[in-house]
């Protein structure tokens, strides 16, 4: 287990440096000059963009700044933001917060809804539940979260009145219910897809031999499904779920801008818009680490299911 | 033989029919099935594949699924009790309790995820409701019964990282828990090695002398019938074409299907004697033939075979056929299995069963 | 389909051996996925060319006056903020969405087919190389790394389309590999070489055709995939740029105006959703009747 954990690990490596690579090269050698965006297209003298440009090292040739960055990434320094003026490793801390506990929120949603609801589907296969499902799946995959916000909105802000649709709130219980709309978009969305698998890790289960075994020895239905079948279908399940936090992180980004909260993905967007490139390079580098930590811990967790990827041993059959 | 001729069945399947709705329409898996099994009995039922061998012993633990499968006729009765009224819990009571079932492929049958031991326990706990720690003890005697080496170590083995015929002796183990008074084996040799299998079949032989349960055996070789048995039936087309105490049915098979299965056997002992296998394919089941099901196939065909369908009838005693020129024309068996050696199977039976 | 040549030299088609194309096109019509996506899609591809011919009014031109007015006979889906007709603007925004996704999706596939097949075929480092390279990249999403292109080449439609294009290429890529590496096994391509066939003419006349219908498969489902990315990419304003009518724009749009006027986000909303269906349901429904065990499950 332990060797597992440490060669994920090592090939996290070489995917930081790839990431973080294809991000500094995609910005650096495309025309224009970051010191005359810093300064916003204000009229300048040549003698404060040299400052800047000595400031931000952008005076070295391109392998030089790649050094640098790289060495200062490895030390855990992402730079100064243009705009802002501020350390970006602060800027990432201030707002990661907010991000995680949305993310945290729907993912629990999300697997709240798709869990059972796959399961049932599989169970009741060609049932009015598993066409439910289906239809559920299809409109969730094929929504743009930021649409699924809006109509959310529309219905629980607007005409129920029972939610608040715009910002974070004030901290404690005000945040959780001002999280909860913005949590419930992006849960609905991410279940679209788990949901889907679940159903079909399900029914591949449920036609194993096993499971068989375990109606012959009398068990309820209940245990057979859920302690036989399910278990089973947790690989595929746990394998989409990670994948999923990829689309997760991303679709934060499109719900914070949705629902104006100042989180991670705000705060790339914002970067975007504005140029400020040190905020880019090190919001993305960081989102990906974490997606690469979240694969990580789906691939350990593997282990734990399965005693075949723990103890080695002939896989498959 | 420890069976009592007249005893009160413990198992009777009386005009059992099942189907299964498909888009091409129903197959006729089972359609018509009559069955014995007496207390203290080891019954072989045997058939090619396809001939509904294993939907009659699914249909029996009622674990065929209903959708796609139907019953349409006939009654399966457990000491007299229509199983087929019984509600769900009841079932499931019985189930893995009064009657076990063990299957052909002791990998894909067991649950990757669990070890072997929980997967016993778990069976012990729900019909005998002991705890973790007695489930635990229980098991490691139950291996020990079975014939498993370190029993108390193999508790925790994963079901990968045991032998095929360790496993097997997981789900025997796991079948005999709570001392069914019936055990139905399908198949429960084929997936292993040939020696293998002798060792499986002389602990099944010999687990059934210590407890007296009815066996219901079924398979595709008649070796293992000769050896294990003391009835077959001969399954064909979703019915029971022959039905004899196994020496009877050896000695003397009046179903040209029966004959057909035994001069099919290579015997690699009688050189010269070609085994002769039977010609054609067995029915399309969705569109049965018409009168015998076995006629489009058999060299002893007449006219009225294509018409009449034969019932199951006595042709001497506790023994009974479905051919309508039963003791009236004289069947060719090439080889008669009750006079050759059946050494191979008997040895090894013997050797480790000592 | 089966052709025999009669003693007169006429090549004639039997009839009678259903062969594995009609089965497919069989199975496709009795497939109410495919026939619900494929009509969606028809549409769609037909509105990008009659858009004009069907606007009742310019997507660009409005009157200040006519702003925001709910549904109504002038205007069935109502106006915009700039007194914009919106059911011309949706017609129009077919063009940059479906357009714009059919424009990701083509480049992945220009770049991506011959990569996949380059890499099944040459083996050995060059495809463990390849192989490991997009396993790196599928691990993120592609809209992730859009941004950082946007943040360099700044907005626009053709610049996502095309960084979006790259992104998607292992997608592609990875399905291409997969289907060459069994052609590639598969004995009348060892017959091909052993027959002094040229490596190009093995790839077009045997590997390329098996791979036509997974690309087709691929392609429908990265489209729906290409339109919720390029919806996104403007609803951030990191797309095509105002005033061009885009979908995704105009649920950004909308959303301002969402408490008085919410026809406007309603209807880009509704626009995306049924198109991105219709992509999906069409690639889910071709590939149940290519792969019919599968489907039943």
């Amino acid at each position: 287990m332990a060797r597992l954990i440490a060669t994920r690990l090592l090939t996290m490596v070489p995917m930081m440096v790839l990431v973080a690579s294809v991000v500094f090269f995609l910005i650096r050698l495309t025309p224009g000059d970051p010191a005359r965006i810093m300064v916003g297209g204000q009229r300048t003298s040549a003698e404060t963009l040299a400052n800047i440009r000595a400031a931000y090292n952008l005076d070295k040739p391109i392998p030089v700044q790649y050094g640098l960055w790289v060495g200062d990434l490895v030390r855990g320094d992402l730079g100064i933001s243009f705009r802002q003026r501020t350390d970006v490793r602060t800027l990432i801390l201030e707002r990661l917060p907010l991000t995680a506990k949305l993310a945290a929120y729907s993912f629990a949603i999300s697997l709240l809804i798709a869990i059972p609801l796959g399961i049932l589907a599989a169970v009741k296969r060609n049932e009015w539940v598993d066409f439910v499902a289906s239809l559920f799946a299809l409109l969730g995959a094929s929504s743009p979260v930021f649409f699924t916000a809006i109509l959310l909105i529309l219905v629980f802000s607007y005409r129920l009145d029972w939610l608040p649709a715009l910002g974070a709130g004030e901290g404690g219980v005000d945040e959780l219910v001002h999280l909860l709309l913005p949590s419930l978009t992006l849960g609905v969305s991410l279940a679209a897809v788990t949901t889907r698998i679940t159903r079909s890790a399900m029914v591949e289960a449920l036609t194993q031999d096993f499971i068989e075994t375990a109606r012959a020895k009398g068990l309820s239905a209940r245990s057979v499904v859920l302690k036989h079948a399910f278990r089973n279908a947790l690989v595929p399940v746990i394998t989409v779920a990670g994948l999923q936090f990829g689309f997760l992180l991303v679709g934060a980004v499109l719900v914070e801008h949705t629902f104006g909260l100042g989180g991670l993905g705000s705060l790339l967007i914002e970067a975007v818009q504005v140029r400020d490139y040190p905020v880019v390079q090190g919001a993305t580098v960081f989102i990906a680490a974490v997606f690469i930590l979240i694969n990580l811990a789906v691939d350990v967790l593997y282990g734990i299911i399965d005693p075949r990827v723990r103890l080695g041993g002939r896989a498959g059959a | 033989m420890t069976a009592l001729l007249g005893a009160a069945p413990l198992l009777r399947l009386d005009g059992l029919k099942i189907h299964f709705r498909t888009r091409g329409g129903d197959v006729r898996a089972v359609d018509g099935v009559d069955l014995e099994i007496r207390p203290g009995e080891i019954v072989g039922l045997v058939g090619e594949s396809g001939s509904g061998k294993s939907v009659t012993a699914r249909s029996i633990m009622r674990l065929v699924p209903m959708p796609p499968g139907k019953h349409v006729g006939g009654r399966i009765l457990f000491h007299g009790h229509d199983l087929l009224g019984l509600a769900d819990k009841a079932m499931q009571e019985l189930r893995g309790g009064r009657i076990a079932m063990i299957f052909q492929d002791p990998m894909t049958f067991l649950n990757p995820l669990y070890t072997a031991g929980e997967q016993v326990a778990e069976a012990i706990r729900r019909h005998q409701g002991l705890d973790r720690a007695a489930a635990r003890a229980a098991v490691v005697d139950l291996f020990r019964t079975v014939g498993i080496p370190n029993a108390a170590q193999r508790y925790d083995a994963y079901p990968h990282q045991l032998s095929g015929g360790l496993r097997q002796r997981v789900m025997i183990a796991m079948a005999l828990s709570s001392r069914p008074e019936l055990l139905i084996a399908d198949e429960p040799t084929t997936a292993l090695d040939v020696t293998i299998q002798a060792q499986i079949l002389a602990l099944l032989k010999e687990l059934q002398a210590a407890t007296g349960m009815g066996v219901l055996l079924i398979t595709h070789d008649l070796g293992v019938v000769a050896e294990m048995c003391d009835r077959v039936a001969v399954m064909y087309a979703g019915r029971i074409v022959e039905q004899a105490p196994v020496d009877v049915l050896f000695r003397d098979p009046q179903h040209p299907y029966t004959v057909g299965l035994m001069n099919a056997i290579p015997r690699a002992e009688l050189a010269g004697v070609a085994p002769m296998p039977i010609e054609g394919a067995p029915p399309d089941m969705t569109h049965p033939p018409a009168g015998c099901r076995f006629h489009p196939r058999c060299p002893y065909r007449e006219a009225v075979c294509s018409e009449d369908d034969p019932a199951l009838r006595s042709v001497g005693e506790d023994h009974r056929s479905a051919c309508h020129f039963a003791r009236r024309k004289q069947f060719v068996l090439t080889t008669a299995l009750a006079e050759i050696d059946r050494s191979g199977l008997a040895t090894a039976i013997e050797e480790s069963a000592r | 389909m089966a052709t025999t040549l009669l003693p007169g030299g006429a090549l004639v088609s039997a009839p009678e051996a259903p062969s594995s194309t009609s089965m497919f096109l069989w199975r496709l019509r009795r497939n109410p996925k495919a026939m619900i996506g494929g009509t969606i899609v028809l549409v769609l591809l037909l509105l990008i060319v009659v858009a004009p011919l069907l606007a009742p009014a310019d997507p660009l031109d409005g009157e200040l006056s006519q702003s925001l007015i709910g549904p109504s006979p002038d205007h069935l889906l109502g106006t915009d903020k700039n007194g914009r007709d919106v059911l011309s603007r949706l017609l129009y925004g077919t063009r940059t969405a479906v357009g714009g996704a059919l424009l990701v999706v083509f480049i992945s596939e220009l770049i991506g087919v011959p990569l996949g097949i380059w890499a099944a075929y040459k083996g050995g480092w060059v495809d463990e190389a390849v192989t490991r390279l997009w396993d790196m990249l599928l691990a993120f999403p592609p809209l992730l790394l859009a941004f950082a292109v946007v943040a360099a080449l700044g907005p626009g439609l053709e610049k996502s389309a095309v960084a979006l294009g790259i992104l998607y290429v292992p997608f592609i890529a990875r399905v291409v590999r997969g289907v060459t590496l069994v052609q590639k096994e598969m004995t009348y391509t060892e017959a091909a070489r052993a027959l002094g066939y040229r490596h190009g003419r093995i790839v077009f006349r045997h590997i390329l055709p098996n791979c036509l219908s997974p690309i087709i498969v691929v392609t429908s489902l990265d489209i729906a995939y290409a339109m919720l990315d390029l919806a996104a990419l403007s609803f951030l304003g990191l797309g095509i740029q105002p005033p061009a009518p885009d979908w995704g724009a105009m649920l950004s749009e909308g959303q301002l105006v969402l408490l008085t006027a919410p026809h406007v986000a309603l209807a880009a909303g509704a626009a995306i959703v049924v198109a991105v269906l219709g992509f999906n349901l069409l690639g889910d429904g071709l590939r149940d009747a290519l792969d019919p065990r599968q489907a039943q499950r």
